[in-house]
């Protein structure tokens, strides 16, 4: 008796030390390196990349994964070569619906997709469509707009469609800017670098280090309308921009018509509201989400947008520097305040420098989470000073909301204590289990994928809303009501955090709820349509116009 | 003697070896001091000896070191220690850490207002406004416009709009030039109801920070500023071939970053000059930092100046005299370039890069013996310089055309860095084309593209030595890559199109021009290259193709080179007379110009158009090969 009481409380222990979210990257054969190319030139496009996507290429129901990939930078001799040509990575998803054992295969020659270079990120959308998910590639240097045939494989068609760029693209976002039911895209575009105007910024010690954005002229950001085939450029609607590296799309001023958010690195972040006369117009000065509240600009790298608070109006979070905070712009009364300090993430967020940034529920409570994927852009003395060859490395961080908004540092027992040079980051599930799993990318590092062990067992329901015969529905705003009122807002996207696609269904941890839900849906372009009652703990598969509308 | 044994054990000793040499020993003579001070001293001297170690450590990012060196220096004194570790703590986030720093030396030092103003701030970061204003209301009485702001930021924290607004203003009224003040105050005018007013200070948000003079911080800065100093010094006589923007970078860093940029060093300069500071050796580093930045400013006549008084103050700084040359060398001034190598070789005569440099100038000068002494000169008293045997061959091609083959097989068979691998491999290509020995050019170039394979200029001569030796087939391969690597180059695609014409592929020709159209932006080269080709091969293109050619190229670009070649054109059709009127009119176009050899050209293929004879063509596929 006393041995088994002693087992079953060993079990329990071990259950209460294993951290949330489990690294099984290559357990579940995603082995992937990211090799930034560096070769002791200090560069700063090494300390940058790259991203990472969530893509169900083959729509069997469950998602495949493309990982980015760098490049050599100049002449000399990397210092950290590659075992293998360097090219971005397709990897399908071989989910075992029965036993749900995942396991990944490297497909990428099968899928004719061909990207060998400088890779930043990976966007996922139907941009022309036809129900296939595409992936548009932003790098330093020419990006690549692959459109997925629908057989497995991909064809290159961006001189075709006119939607190149050759500048260093980080961000990019498909948005129906004119409501014409096509996908516009929106490329952002970070600093006029090359290998000519490159510049090293000694450290105090007299080391090599590396300069920041502000050294470099900004890139400007390019908006394509889509003609339904190709693009049209009318990039001179943006009239300002700044050292972009992030992007999302949420109708702000509630007009029915999508407005840009575009957060940059060290200049003041834009909001381009997007009236129906055609002129897109910068208000995030006056909004309050262009600065922190100190008036400071600061720098920004990843970004996200959810209903973090429960207020039901969505919020922006922003990723920045150490000795910065992330910023959280909470919308109130119709503008943004910067509510930071107290939402209890500046303490800690000061103290490392944020890239991918994911608003997920990893307990299912209903109050979304947030996991910062960390690694500095300058050499950490303290690393340097032992010689580390890459001294930029710091642990993640994750959040937890514990209400309302308000959040605890809970890094240590949600995550594992990986130190590395995290990049990009993407939610989504993965198994198929109803919990949200998180892919991460490492600069010069293996990419790896958490597996959500959080042992809450609370109800869930997930929502794949899709278009008539076509993908997945973007930026709608999904609210589901509890049979005890509770309402949960979520928002329908691809495209967040740093230069990666996420899971396009919609999750919602419902607590300690098990009833049917009711959803209702707020499309971009203003239609509302209900769907309901949903049983929980199971996916929906939903299309628009088969709800009810009012 | 046990309290000094036991101070001296502690004194905390960071691993100094990333830094710069002098650097460490500027360390180290502190660190010796500081024992020294603790044989001999009283508690507070001792206290501030240690406390003194810690700056330094701090103003060199020894963070950790930095704050043992306060800790054991505030258990003594705590002020203005405790203020320092407060710092340190703010730096690395640890903000409730700073909290007890500060309020100790507060504590220490009831009159320590800025420590009341840190605390302040502090508290606001950790979103404890009650606080905060309770820190900034005790230090008050300095009534600055950075206390004002503190306080103002904390009431707008606890909902009190108006007093924010009021004290905000105040800070604004005192510092008007503090631009970072108008978008806090905006958001208390929109919080408070104001909109017009919220409006008109959040336009008019700015980066221009609130000054506050801190001399505990000043402290540390005055560190820094002599410690980048002495780095900029010792990466010079490291590198003397200093390349500009790691130094640029780092003045910016480290001198310049707040104050501006010249003028900061100027202005320190001046200042120092007039107090009787200044040594030698610092004027001449000071002018040394100001010619960097100069230089990254492209004020080149000031950077110059500043080098050449760096030189005057410090004879042995060779560093400056490099700028000097490399900035002639920008603006192509190869004489004064040459001029100042001089002075490098008069001082130093084994300096290599100098002499290097001085035999490469000497040669575009048309110096050639000059050049080839001083070659000859480094590779007696250096004979492992591999660049000096390379340009040596180079110079010697045309003189001593089998030595100079000689010399780069030698090089090829020892180590050395790609490009150079790779001019060897060039220049006896070039060496065997002269003998007419085109198999073995080709060899060369091949081994030069198999280790350059994304180099378009090497592929572009393989291609042009395979068509010059027939072999259009194999040269068609290597334009296709070429022309993948960059689809912008003329040359490549005009030369894939020829060596189709030649292959008697008219088809394939055809089908390679249509992409070439597609390709290039300006279609005039391509048409002259054309137009040349069909004058020498005339079966490429018919005499009515290669008149409606030339006529449109006429029309449309008016250039010299579509004038001539449209008279060569006329000519070939027999309309000889037309031809010599065209190029008599040219002829008194280009007449005063100082071309001689075009105006002798056009001369000798008018006498032949007045001959009823046809012109003399350019040789076909030499001008293929790029230079």
């Amino acid at each position: 008796m006393m041995k088994h009481v002693l087992v079953a409380w060993m079990s329990v222990l071990a259950l209460a030390q294993e951290p949330w979210l489990i690294d099984q990257a290559s357990q579940m054969g995603l082995t992937f390196t990211h090799t930034n190319g560096m070769t002791g030139e200090w560069t700063i496009l090494e300390t940058m990349g790259s991203g990472c996507a969530f893509i169900d290429y083959d729509r069997d129901g469950d998602l495949d994964v493309y990982l980015v990939q760098g490049a050599k930078i100049g002449s000399g001799t990397m210092l950290f070569p590659p075992k293998s040509p360097l090219s971005d990575r397709l990897f399908r998803n071989d989910l075992d619906g029965a036993t749900g054992k995942v396991s990944f295969v490297d497909v990428t020659q099968k899928s004719g997709i061909s990207a060998a270079g400088y890779g930043m990120g990976a966007v996922v959308d139907d941009f022309d469509r036809d129900g296939w998910p595409d992936l548009y590639v932003t790098n330093y240097g020419p990006n690549q707009l692959w459109r997925n045939l629908g057989n497995g494989t991909f064809e290159d068609v961006t001189e075709r469609t006119k939607s190149g760029d050759d500048r260093w693209s980080v961000a990019a976002l498909f948005v129906d800017i004119n409501n014409d039911t096509l996908p516009d895209l929106l490329i952002t575009n970070y600093v006029e670098f090359t290998l000519e105007n490159h510049r090293i910024c000694p450290t105090k010690s007299g080391s090599k280090g590396y300069c920041g954005p502000s050294l470099y002229p900004d890139a400007r950001d390019r908006l394509l309308i889509n003609k339904g085939g190709t693009f049209e450029d009318v990039s001179q609607k943006l009239t300002e921009f700044g050292s972009a590296l992030g992007a999302i799309a949420l109708d702000a001023d509630r007009d029915n018509r999508l407005d840009l958010y575009i957060a940059n690195d060290g200049d003041p972040n834009i909001l381009w509201l997007n009236p129906n006369n055609g002129v897109l117009v910068n208000r995030a000065l006056e909004w309050g989400c262009a600065v922190n509240s100190r008036g400071a600009p600061e720098a920004s790298m990843g970004v996200a947008c959810e209903d973090s608070d429960g207020d039901g109006d969505l919020d922006i979070i922003v990723t920045h520097l150490s000795s910065e905070t992330h910023t959280l712009y909470s919308q109130q009364k119709g503008y943004f305040e910067d509510q930071t300090l107290s939402t209890g993430i500046a303490a800690s967020s000061r103290r490392a420098t944020g890239f991918g940034v994911n608003w997920i529920d990893v307990d299912r409570d209903g109050w979304l989470d947030l996991f910062i994927a960390n690694g500095n852009v300058y050499a950490i003395e303290e690393l340097q000073r032992v010689n580390d060859p890459y001294p930029l490395h710091q642990p993640n961080h994750f959040f937890q909301n514990k209400g309302s908004g308000k959040y605890v540092d809970a890094s240590q027992v949600a995550i594992e204590p990986f130190s590395e040079v995290s990049r990009g980051s993407a939610a989504g599930d993965f198994d198929n289990d109803g919990d949200i799993d998180l892919l991460v990318t490492n600069n010069n590092g293996p990419v790896r994928l958490l597996v959500n062990r959080h042992p809450n067992q609370y109800a869930w329901i997930g929502i794949a809303l899709c278009e008539e015969s076509a993908w997945y529905v973007m930026h709608a705003e999904l609210i589901v009501t509890t049979a005890s009122g509770r309402k949960l807002l979520r928002r329908a996207h691809s495209v967040s955090s740093y230069a990666s696609s996420e899971d396009p269904r919609v999750l919602f941890g419902l607590g300690e709820e098990h009833g049917p839900v009711q959803l209702e849906v707020r499309y971009s372009d203003g239609v509302v349509e209900q769907f309901g009652p949903l049983t929980p703990n199971r996916y929906h598969s939903l299309v628009r116009g088969k709800g009810t509308t009012e | 003697m046990i309290a000094f044994a036991l101070l001296a054990f502690q004194v905390p000793k960071p691993d100094l070896s990333p830094l710069k040499p002098v650097l460490q020993a500027h360390i180290i003579e502190a660190q010796h001091a500081v024992i020294a001070a603790l044989d001999q001293a009283t508690p507070e001297i001792q206290a501030e000896a240690i406390g003194g170690l810690g700056l330094i450590y701090h103003a060199h990012s020894f963070r950790i070191e930095a704050e043992q060196a306060y800790q054991i220096a505030s258990q003594t004194t705590p002020h203005p220690w405790s203020y320092y570790l407060g710092m340190i703590a703010v730096e690395t986030g640890h903000l409730d850490e700073a909290v007890g720093y500060f309020k100790t030396a507060i504590e220490s030092e009831l009159s320590h207002s800025f420590a009341s103003v840190r605390l302040g701030y502090v508290f606001l970061d950790l979103n404890r406004p009650e606080d905060a204003a309770r820190a900034f209301r005790q230090a008050e009485k300095i009534n600055d416009a950075f206390t004002l702001f503190g306080l103002g930021r904390a009431e707008a924290d606890m909902g009190h709009f108006d007093e924010a607004i009021d004290l905000m203003s105040k800070a604004l009224a005192l510092q008007p030039d503090a631009t970072t003040i108008h978008y806090p105050l905006g958001l208390a005018y929109r919080r408070a109801g104001n909109i017009e007013k919220a409006r008109e200070h959040l336009s008019q948000r700015g980066d221009i920070p609130i000054s506050f003079p801190d001399p505990f911080l000043a402290r540390i800065s005055a560190i820094t500023t002599t410690s980048s100093l002495m780095v900029v010094v010792a990466m010079a006589q490291e590198e003397p071939r200093l390349n500009v923007r790691d130094f640029e970078g780092y003045i910016h860093a480290h001198l310049a970053g707040k104050q501006g940029t010249v003028k900061y060093l100027s202005d320190a300069y001046d200042f120092h000059e007039k107090k009787g500071t200044l040594t030698d050796n610092a004027r001449a580093y000071l002018h040394f930092a100001m010619g960097i930045l100069s230089e990254g400013h492209r004020q080149l006549d000031d950077a110059i100046e500043h080098y050449r008084q760096a030189f005057r103050f410090d004879n042995e700084l060779m560093a400056s005299l490099y700028s000097q040359a490399r900035i002639f060398a920008k603006t192509g001034e190869k004489k004064r370039e040459k001029e100042v190598y001089d002075v490098i070789l008069n001082t130093w005569p084994r300096e290599t890069d100098a002499r290097l440099d001085r035999a490469q100038v000497s040669a575009e000068l048309g110096l050639m013996e000059s050049a080839i002494e001083d070659l000859e000169t480094l590779l007696e008293y250096a004979p492992e310089t591999h660049m000096a045997r390379l340009r040596l061959a180079q110079l010697q091609e045309s003189s001593h055309s089998e030595d100079a083959l000689r010399a780069y097989e030698q090089l090829l068979s020892v180590e050395i860095p790609k490009d150079q691998q790779l001019a060897c491999l060039a220049g006896a290509a070039r060496l065997e084309l002269r003998r007419n020995q085109p198999d073995q050019a080709i060899g060369y170039l091949k081994r030069a593209w198999l280790m350059a394979p994304n180099d378009p200029a090497i592929g572009l001569q393989l291609a042009a030595i395979m068509a010059t030796a027939d072999r259009y087939a194999d040269a068609i391969k290597i334009y296709n890559s070429v022309i993948e690597l960059d689809d912008q180059l003329e040359l490549a695609h005009f030369g894939r199109y020829a060596a189709a014409i030649l292959l008697d592929d008219s088809a394939q020709a055809l089908s390679f021009l249509e992409q070439s159209r597609k390709a290039l932006p300006s279609q005039r080269r391509l048409a002259q290259l054309m137009l040349r080709f069909g004058l020498r091969h005339p079966g490429s293109l018919n005499i009515g193709e290669l008149l409606a050619l030339s006529r449109a190229q006429v029309d449309t670009e008016h250039g010299i080179a579509e004038e001539e070649l449209h008279a060569m054109t006329l000519a070939l059709s027999g309309a000889y007379e037309q031809a010599a009127s065209r190029q008599a009119a040219l002829i008194d176009a280009v007449r005063s110009t100082d071309d001689r050899i075009l105006v002798s050209r056009l001369y000798g293929n008018l006498v032949r158009y007045q001959q009823s004879q046809p012109p003399v063509v350019p040789d076909d596929l030499a001008f293929l090969l790029p230079p």
